[in-house]
């Protein structure tokens, strides 16, 4: 089968090739993986609101995540836990998340003296927690017109490793997927740096995900 | 495998090539020198158009019928002289009454005559191409489609045509000369027959091949650091990635043949 197929044109950037997009889009901005409470919005992270809650005020903390790394059907990142499974057409992606709690009024222990005001301030040493994530999800096209258009990046589920009780570990999984597709979301390729500008694709099929490529085709605007 | 692959087929191609024609635009030459017995200087300027890709594996583009189209602004200049015999009245003496009278002898200069021609035509070609990619000046990947070797090009009807015109041209020029009424037919067959379809042909010749001699159509120019995505306010700097490594080949493996691109990148 050729490359083009019954189309014109393909493009078919590579997993590799795409991760090298990540790396590059999430170097120079890499406030899109850093989200803080604490912190005001920079190149470097995004400032987020803090939690609300009553009788507490503020409660600040920071979700940081580290450059995923894309794996496109068929599976060979080595090492993708179960239940997940990574089906026809769709990319798995792992990375970490780094979650932080500035925790408030907390005694060291039972002689310490007693909470005696109900607005804290933020303790300076706060609680990280790392945690490995996994997830899969499929790519998603937009076009604005012919010759334009971008891909982007959904995820359907998310696996997070040695988290227990079970519960606590969906609560997680359901968190920690919203955010980082979320993430991913933000990643938008455009057509020209999927072909590295060798033609403007007016895209008539795709992006279909297999042979660890993301293939595009259709024609030559 | 590369880091991203794109292709496209001989019908794509020929739309590339389309936009390389347009990229390449008009070229223009213009010299002085002799056209036969004659002195002659010409502007001369060509474009490309039409033509249809036929990709041969692995390394040749081949254009089929490709258009050169050009057009010629030709001043051919001579001195009449040096073809017609300049001509004398001779001096005449009529015995009169009052002594000999004679009129003076009375000869003829011709001009040096010159005689504009513009001329446009198309000439068709059949060439191969092969691909040369290289890292130019400006830090840009580039990929010519070179020319191999230097196409036939089928000048004798244009240079029929060419001769026609310039005997239009200089039938046109020498009518108003006097005495030489009954020579003008003669004079433009003369000159016509001097200059002849055959010293045409190898002048047309050898101001046309220039414009296909090394000939190239560039199909892919890109800076080696790429952009990927604009700068998007004060915390989203432009992304860019680099361009490590560029290759092209004419592939046939799947049955169809295609142009392929590949490209390996770097953050």
């Amino acid at each position: 089968m050729s490359l083009t197929e019954a189309e014109h044109v393909f493009a078919g950037p590579h997993e590799a090739g795409v991760n090298d997009l990540f790396d590059a889009v999430f170097s120079a901005r890499p406030r899109l993986l850093n989200y803080a409470s604490f912190v005001p919005t920079s190149v470097s992270v995004t400032n987020i609101p803090p939690i609300s809650f009553p009788m507490v005020g503020a409660i600040h903390y920071g979700v940081l995540f580290s450059i995923p790394i894309a794996d496109f059907h068929p599976d060979s990142s080595g090492g993708m836990p179960p239940p997940l499974s990574l089906g026809p057409g769709e990319f798995s992606v792992r990375t970490t998340v780094t979650l932080i709690l500035f925790c408030q009024g907390e005694r060291k222990g039972r002689d310490d003296p007693p909470i005696t005001t109900h607005v804290p301030k933020p303790s300076t040493s706060p609680i990280i927690a790392k945690l490995e994530v996994w997830g899969v999800g499929a790519p998603v096209v937009t076009t604005f017109a012919p010759g334009l258009g971008e891909i982007s990046f959904r995820l359907r589920a998310v696996e997070l490793v040695d988290v227990t009780p079970d519960e606590l570990e969906s609560l997680l999984e359901c968190l920690i997927r919203m955010l980082l597709d979320a993430v991913l979301q933000q990643v938008r390729l455009p057509f020209n740096s999927l072909n590295a500008g060798f033609f403007q694709l007016n895209l008539q099929r795709g992006p279909e995900v297999e042979d660890d490529q993301a293939k595009l085709y259709g024609e030559i605007v | 495998m590369s880091d991203i692959t794109a292709a496209v087929d001989e019908v794509a191609a020929s739309t590339l090539l389309a936009n390389a024609q347009s990229l390449l635009g008009t070229q223009s030459v213009s010299d002085s020198g002799s056209l036969g017995p004659f002195n002659a200087s010409w502007g001369a300027s060509a474009f490309f158009s039409g033509g249809s890709i036929d990709l041969v594996p692995p390394d040749i583009v081949r254009i089929t019928d490709c258009d050169l189209n050009y057009s010629l602004n030709l001043t051919v200049s001579f001195d009449l002289s040096s073809i017609i015999p300049d001509f004398c009245l001779p001096r005449v003496c009529i015995p009169t009454p009052f002594g000999r009278l004679c009129t003076p002898r009375i000869c003829i200069d011709w001009p040096s005559v010159s005689i504009p021609i513009s001329f446009s035509d198309v000439v068709r070609f059949t060439a191969d191409f092969r691909f040369n990619v290289f890292l130019n000046s400006s830090s840009q990947w580039q990929v010519d489609a070179v020319i191999v070797g230097i196409p036939f090009l089928q000048l004798t009807p244009a240079a029929t045509a060419i001769l026609a015109a310039i005997g239009l041209a200089a039938a046109a020029i020498l009518a108003p000369i006097p005495f030489i009424g009954p020579l003008l037919a003669g004079a433009v067959l003369l000159i016509t027959a001097t200059i002849g379809v055959a010293a045409l042909t190898g002048w047309l010749g050898a101001l046309l091949t220039p414009f296909v001699s090394g000939l190239s159509f560039t199909v892919y120019k890109q800076p080696q650091l790429f952009p990927v995505l604009p700068a998007a306010g004060p915390f989203d700097p432009a992304v860019n990635i680099n361009l490590d490594n560029v290759a092209v080949a004419v592939d046939g493996s799947g049955g169809e043949d295609e142009l392929v691109l590949t490209v390996d990148i770097s953050a």
